[in-house]
């Protein structure tokens, strides 16, 4: 922080404003909104925001491996819907009238949980193989598959929306523990798993080689293909848990859940500084980008700003925002 | 122009110095970039002579000559170009039998062997398929025979992965294209290959070993770098190659494959890069160099293989090599 103050007093004004444009904005959205509507302040709103952010968060996580190594994956909200309808459809109250498998025992949801996300990163891997040994460009690859998943999903829960989720699958959403809620929780140690991965192993150095240049990574010995099918499981995984919990936070699932996801998860990173011409990309950006996603929708709501202009809004801060956060890039190459 | 005739042939340049001559006569003015000195003096009227992005200084290209341009360059007096040769070739440690490419416009039935401590040149001219038979021989291209023998071991290489666990290292000719990690640190351009060697309780990497083993490498072989975060596209073409070096040093192979390693390094670092390929040598690894340079092929290696048209035309010792007969070969089968 001091250091931070310094440079402000120094001609690298300029600099430090570019460098941290992403923390800035977050500061001016927070400061602007409070300033209109004081409510924006409260405990409760922004735990509310925290608590969207946070299954964003894991969908961002997922998507930015994908990002780095110069792909992407437009299968992100897809598998999001089916992690949602395992856990919705697997994991109903034993005395819910309207049971999806009338017949079906008590569940424990640990169990299911590792279902879904085995489930959810086998979708990773297909995704994986297709890229890395059929040799179909991510972007086609995983929209194939957002395809496919949409289709089964629709089959599997015969179109019909899922309720009456149990109670202590419903607690990962609604439960605290030392007065912060799991959800919130999660995303940090989820985060923390990110980060170690991206930073502290050789499968994150070859995350970061592929996307700074595949040809030399290959020249170096890197294996591209191991590494790529394993980002893929990864966001896989990433995916499915996110998908679990927001069955659990609405108290239940429908094959729609997590649509368009994928994009904003996309947008989030994009405005998190992890760019899409590879190599480069965050942990605290990918977070900042999200948080600043989200914090940009709740405050046009309570801006009052009609829905329909929101969408007009949230597109121009996208591109603003990441024409401003480029220039750090730019600046020193 | 930026190097314009890095990759062209000697009648393609001489014919680029004729359009630029007729451009001059229409009054253009023209900045000509170049690290060879014989074409500067050729084409130039003035010449601007920078060192380490600082400028030394603007003369008439006439009161010039190769030795004040070096001079201004290097910042000292270089009397050789060419460390001396202290290395002395050992036993055969790397044979290529009869390889041939799956393309039938590429390299067919090549066959040499190298010797421990040797210093292997390739000449041939550009089109020759020698960068083709290297990367063939590093499991970048396909081949459709042949065989490859380390230490007398025949050993499979069907992609760089496994070329470089049996102790083969490659720099290639294109830094930019599969040389570098443009975006990435100087640290992680370092450490990349290596890797392996850095992890610790199985699953996590060492930071704080993989920061000393880029700042022992930026002492050692003196890379000019603000700090081992610093990205590499930022660093001159001489520092970013002794970068890909390093690399490769931290693997510590038996074999360096070595593609035109002081294409586009200004003289200083070009001696530099021979002085750390002669200590190689003199450790007891073999080093194969291609190079498009007669000069460099002619006073650093202990043999030299000319290509032509894809395929092997003659071995030359360095005691009966000259140009003439490097071109008489080059050409052979044209």
């Amino acid at each position: 922080m001091k250091k931070f103050l310094n440079n402000l007093k120094g001609p690298n004004l300029k600099n430090t404003l570019v460098d941290n444009a992403m923390y800035l904005i977050l500061l001016s959205i927070l400061v602007l909104v409070s300033i209109v509507q004081p409510l924006f302040l409260s405990t409760n709103n922004l735990t509310n925001i925290l608590m969207n952010s946070s299954i964003r968060i894991l969908i961002a996580l997922g998507v930015s491996g994908a990002l780095i190594t110069r792909g992407t994956d437009l299968s992100a909200g897809r598998i999001v819907g089916v992690g949602a309808v395992i856990g919705g459809t697997l994991l109903q109250r034993p005395d819910y009238a309207a049971k999806f498998f009338p017949g079906l025992a008590d569940m424990p949801v640990l169990g299911i949980l590792l279902l879904a996300v085995t489930i959810t990163a086998l979708i990773g891997l297909v995704n994986g193989l297709v890229i890395s040994y059929l040799h179909v460009p991510p972007f086609i690859a995983t929209l194939g598959m957002q395809s496919i998943l949409y289709g089964l999903s629709l089959i599997y829960t015969k179109s019909q929306p899922i309720g009456g989720l149990k109670d202590d699958y419903t607690y990962l959403a609604t439960g605290r523990i030392l007065n912060i809620p799991i959800l919130i929780l999660i995303a940090i140690a989820m985060i923390g798993v990110m980060w170690f991965l991206l930073n502290m192993t050789k499968f994150g150095k070859y995350i970061y080689a592929i996307g700074g240049n595949e040809s030399a990574a290959e020249v170096a010995g890197v294996n591209i293909k191991w590494t790529k099918i394993r980002v893929y499981i990864l966001a896989g995984l990433f995916y499915g848990l996110a998908g679990f919990l927001l069955a659990a936070k609405s108290g239940g699932a429908t094959a729609n859940y997590g649509i368009g996801y994928e994009l904003e998860a996309i947008a989030a990173c994009t405005i998190g500084g992890v760019s899409t011409a590879g190599g480069v990309g965050k942990i605290q950006g990918i977070v900042s980008g999200v948080l600043v996603f989200e914090m940009l929708k709740t405050s046009l709501q309570f801006l009052r700003v009609p829905s329909d202009l929101q969408y007009v809004a949230i597109g121009t801060v996208i591109v603003i925002a990441v024409a401003i956060d480029i220039r750090k890039y730019l600046a020193k190459k | 122009m930026d190097e314009p005739t890095s990759s062209l042939t000697q009648s393609e340049v001489n014919q680029l110095f004729e359009i630029i001559n007729a451009l001059k006569n229409l009054g253009v003015s023209i900045i000509y970039i170049s690290h060879k000195m014989e074409e500067i003096l050729k084409i130039s009227d003035e010449v601007t002579i920078m060192r380490d992005g600082k400028y030394i200084g603007t003369w008439l290209a006439k009161e010039l000559t190769m030795e004040k341009i070096i001079k201004s360059m290097v910042g000292r007096e270089l009397v050789n170009l060419y460390p001396p040769k202290t290395n002395t070739p050992g036993e055969v440690s790397f044979e290529v039998k009869d390889l041939t490419s799956t393309n039938p416009k590429s390299f067919k039935n090549v066959s040499f062997s190298t010797h421990r401590g040797e210093i292997f040149g390739i000449g041939g001219l550009v089109g020759a398929q020698r960068t083709e038979l290297v990367e063939g021989i590093f499991g970048l291209r396909s081949i459709k025979s042949g065989e490859i023998y380390l230490h007398n071991k025949k050993i499979e290489i069907k992609q760089p992965h496994s070329a470089v666990k049996h102790g083969l290292a490659l720099v290639t000719e294109d830094r930019r294209g599969n040389g570098i990690f443009g975006v990435l640190s100087v640290r992680d351009n370092v450490a990349v290959a290596s890797l392996d060697d850095f992890v610790q309780f199985h699953f996590m990497l060492n930071n704080a070993k993989l920061n000393q083993l880029a700042e022992t490498n930026i002492k050692k072989l003196s890379i000019k770098t603000p700090s081992t975060k610093t990205k590499i596209q930022s660093l001159s073409g001489g520092n970013q190659q002794k970068v890909i070096i390093s690399r490769w040093l931290a693997v510590n192979p038996d074999i360096f494959i070595l593609d035109e390693p002081t294409r586009g390094i200004d003289v200083g670092a070009k001696y530099e890069i021979y002085s750390i390929m002669l200590d190689l040598a003199n450790q007891g690894k073999t080093i194969i160099m291609i190079s498009s340079e007669m000069s460099e092929l002619l006073g650093i290696s202990d043999r030299i293989m000319v290509m032509c048209e894809g395929r092997l035309s003659g071995i030359l010792d360095r005691s009966e090599a000259n140009q003439e007969k490097i071109m008489a070969l080059a050409t052979a089968y044209m």
